[in-house]
């Protein structure tokens, strides 16, 4: 899958960090969602094939769905999603950008 | 062996089908949410945070939430601000901005003083009737003042001392890189003090915009990394690093670097 950006090798290598030592924030069914501290980018390592879980993110209504610019696919073995976007998790709840939405 | 339904086959096929659709569509809908954002940046004159001849900064707001990280976006333009022949285009942007932002990381990953590149992409835009192809590239934002800024605005750096800017190039130079465009607009110092004059900044020194950098073969650079050949012929010249570096040191210069003598 090509996305229209590519990330720069410093940030794969600190995403790929973050999901190999680090503890997510947070785990389902469908994957883990790790969080960067340095930067305003997470990615999610999923449980299920990428396919499956944009067509998830498809599905989701309007106002919880994420935005397509704060998902990106990507071709690392440690992680399958990209999230280029500022997350916080608070009470359960995943907000980007102050808005709730469902990432997992 | 037991025959196997056709109509789950169909099914599963359909199911497939269906799934890559909708990953397809999702793809669309990627790349045309990522090129509006882009589009509403480049028209937002609020957002500027600076501009030369090959591209613009713009900040990259992050509303209703607190980044640790401040992030701008680097918009080259379609074409060069000015009308440039291109040995004069190829002073300000000798390389490609994809190799740009590769040898940024590259020098980022060896700890050297420069913004961190996060993310580099083309994304298309509609300018008066014509399709065009933008060049992209987010990186961290260095909050602060470019020395030129702090020279006009009369203030001084306290801290760091000039030595430090000369040990960053030094270190940027083992990587073999040569930046060639090393005027004080090109160096931040950043910090979070109000520029006014009189004032003594303190803060850290980094080093951006290598569009006109090249790599080196050798370890030390010599005057021919410095020489190259525009398109039509002609030679171009850019000064030395160690030049722009020694213009700026306050003991050669006094009043006149934005360095304090200690």
């Amino acid at each position: 899958m090509k996305s229209p950006l590519r990330f720069s090798a410093n940030v794969l290598e600190e995403l790929r960090n973050a999901v190999r030592t680090g503890k997510p924030a947070i785990s389902t069914e469908q994957g883990n969602l790790f969080m960067l501290l340095s930067l305003p980018l997470g990615a999610i390592k999923l449980n299920i094939p990428a396919e499956k879980y944009l067509s998830y993110i498809e599905s989701l209504p309007s106002p919880l769905r994420p935005r397509p610019a704060h998902l990106f696919p990507s071709e690392e073995k440690d992680f399958e999603i990209i999230v280029n976007a500022a997350i916080e998790c608070l009470g359960g709840k995943t907000f980007i950008n102050g808005k709730e939405v469902k990432l997992l | 062996m037991p025959e196997i339904p056709k109509i789950q086959i169909a099914g599963s096929v359909e199911r497939s089908e269906e799934l890559r659709r909708g990953v397809e569509r999702f793809l669309e809908r990627m790349k045309r949410d990522v090129e509006e954002e882009i589009i509403q940046i480049s028209r937002n004159e609020r957002l500027l945070i600076g501009e030369g001849m090959a591209a613009r900064v713009f900040k990259f707001e992050l509303p209703g939430h607190p980044s640790p990280c401040r992030i701008c976006i680097k918009i080259w333009r379609d074409k060069p601000k000015r009308e440039s022949t291109p040995a004069e285009y190829r002073k300000i942007q000798f390389l490609s901005p994809d190799e740009e932002f590769d040898l940024q990381d590259d020098l980022f990953k060896k700890n050297c003083k420069v913004a961190r590149p996060v993310a580099f992409g083309h994304v298309e835009d509609r300018l008066n009737g014509r399709d065009i192809v933008r060049d992209v590239m987010a990186m961290e934002e260095i909050s602060g003042y470019n020395l030129q800024e702090i020279i006009d605005g009369e203030a001084k750096i306290a801290e760091p001392k000039w030595s430090e800017l000369l040990s960053i190039m030094t270190r940027i130079k083992k990587q073999r890189v040569v930046h060639r465009d090393l005027k004080p607009s090109n160096i931040m110092l950043k910090t979070d003090q109000e520029l006014e004059a009189g004032a003594e900044l303190r803060g850290e020194i980094f080093v951006i915009d290598f569009g006109v950098s090249r790599r080196v073969a050798g370890s030390s650079p010599d005057d021919d990394d410095f020489i190259e050949k525009a398109p039509n012929g002609s030679t171009i010249h850019f000064p030395r690093d160690v030049d722009y570096i020694n213009a700026l040191d306050p003991k050669q210069r006094g009043k006149q670097s934005p360095f304090l003598f200690h």
